[in-house]
């Protein structure tokens, strides 16, 4: 029986007779992976992946049960983080959950969600070496024995009690913030790169009524010229930051006034 | 009164005095790196503030001109300097005034190198932004 596709490739060779029906699929092909993929992989609405601790449990369950009721969840998983990689490939990194998707997930019970670990089977999946290997931390046995363990540096913003408060107090800043944070994340949370955010609010001696947010930048693998290099690159993407939010020019112009960049000497 | 250019004091001779200094062990070094620090800071502040001064700005002759000009630098876009300028400002009145807070040796010449950096920046200012 004729699928969908042949009766639409014959359809097409009969206005079309000069083009081989291979190339009317390669086509067809290109065109669902351009047109239709994205839309489709955009609107898809994955599934909530079960908490890391609740996989280890459900890991060291199985190996109770017989062979029958031995369920593969790991693939499942696994199809799941794959489908978010697709959205990443096409839509970026702007995707909420996006870390819990790509990230190894399987066997981190014992390590806070923020310092994930990745685990390597194959030498030739392993991406280049990071400056820091460090031990293999102690942790249960998992179902894939890593060889060696990255670690992700923890901690890469912290927000103080005063800025959390203005945070949850104010929308506007809110979303200066949450834009500003977004762009740190997606040019700095890299694991070669040693790099700390605080975000604090300062209340200006001379003027009492004015807050300063200070985001204090900490680069302590850095030397001066780095750090300066840093500081200077880390202020420009602040600034493109806020170039591009929905805001009047005189509130640009006052956001801007307030928002300083600090680098902290090591 | 008017002092010609040539007779007046230079600020850059304050961060001169400053990296000197820090390293003098002839003096206890919690003074020389609050001292330095505070040199430090002046030099870088009194650089810019002649430079903008040069350039046409109109600054305040109170104690608000710290502030004034580090919001004139961000106002122009020179975030950079002005955050720099703003870190040395927040470092020298921990030094001039925070005695519980411990400064260190590597803090110090952080500032003098920073003095150093907000200065040349400040050279390269040009009156176009405005």
């Amino acid at each position: 029986m004729p699928t969908l596709r042949d009766e639409l490739v014959s359809s097409i060779l009969l206005s079309n007779p000069r083009l081989s029906s291979q190339e009317v699929s390669e086509q067809i092909a290109a065109l669902i992976e351009r047109e239709i993929l994205p839309t489709v992989l955009s609107k898809l609405r994955l599934p909530r992946l079960p908490s890391p601790l609740s996989l280890k449990q459900r890991e060291l369950m199985q190996l109770r049960y017989r062979k029958g009721r031995v369920t593969d969840f790991r693939e499942n998983v696994g199809f799941m983080q794959d489908l978010e990689k697709l959205r990443l490939e096409y839509y970026g990194s702007d995707l909420t959950n996006e870390d819990y998707y790509t990230r190894g997930l399987i066997g981190n019970t014992q390590i806070p969600f923020h310092q994930v670990v990745r685990y390597f089977k194959k030498k030739e999946e392993s991406p280049p070496e990071p400056d820091v290997i460090q031990q293999k931390s102690d942790v249960s046995p998992s179902l894939d024995t890593p060889e060696r363990i990255i670690r992700k540096p923890s901690r890469l913003i912290t927000f103080d009690s005063n800025i959390a408060e203005k945070i949850t107090s104010d929308p506007n800043f809110e979303m200066i913030i949450a834009d500003v944070e977004s762009k740190i994340r997606k040019e700095y949370d890299r694991e070669t790169l040693n790099v700390y955010f605080s975000f604090s609010i300062r209340k200006d001696i001379v003027g009492p009524h004015r807050e300063k947010t200070i985001i204090r930048i900490s680069l302590p693998d850095c030397s001066f010229d780095e750090k300066m290099k840093y500081w200077d690159k880390i202020d420009a993407d602040i600034r493109n930051v806020i170039k591009t939010l929905d805001v009047t020019e005189p509130e640009r112009k006052a956001i801007n006034r307030n928002l300083f960049t600090h680098v902290e000497p090591s | 009164m008017f002092t010609p250019r040539h007779r007046r004091f230079r600020p850059r001779k304050f961060l001169k005095l400053a990296s000197r200094l820090i390293d003098d062990k002839k003096y206890e070094e919690p003074s020389r790196i609050r001292t330095g620090i505070g040199r430090a800071y002046y030099a870088a502040h009194l650089f810019t503030k002649e430079k903008m001064e040069r350039l046409g700005y109109s600054l305040p002759d109170d104690h608000t001109v710290h502030q004034s000009i580090i919001d004139e630098l961000m106002d122009r876009g020179d975030t950079t300097i002005g955050s720099k300028l703003d870190r040395l400002l927040e470092k020298r009145r921990i030094a001039d005034y925070y005695m519980g807070t411990p400064l260190y040796m590597n803090e110090g010449r952080y500032c003098i190198r920073l003095s150093d950096e907000v200065i040349s920046g400040a050279e390269l200012l040009s009156p176009k932004k405005r």
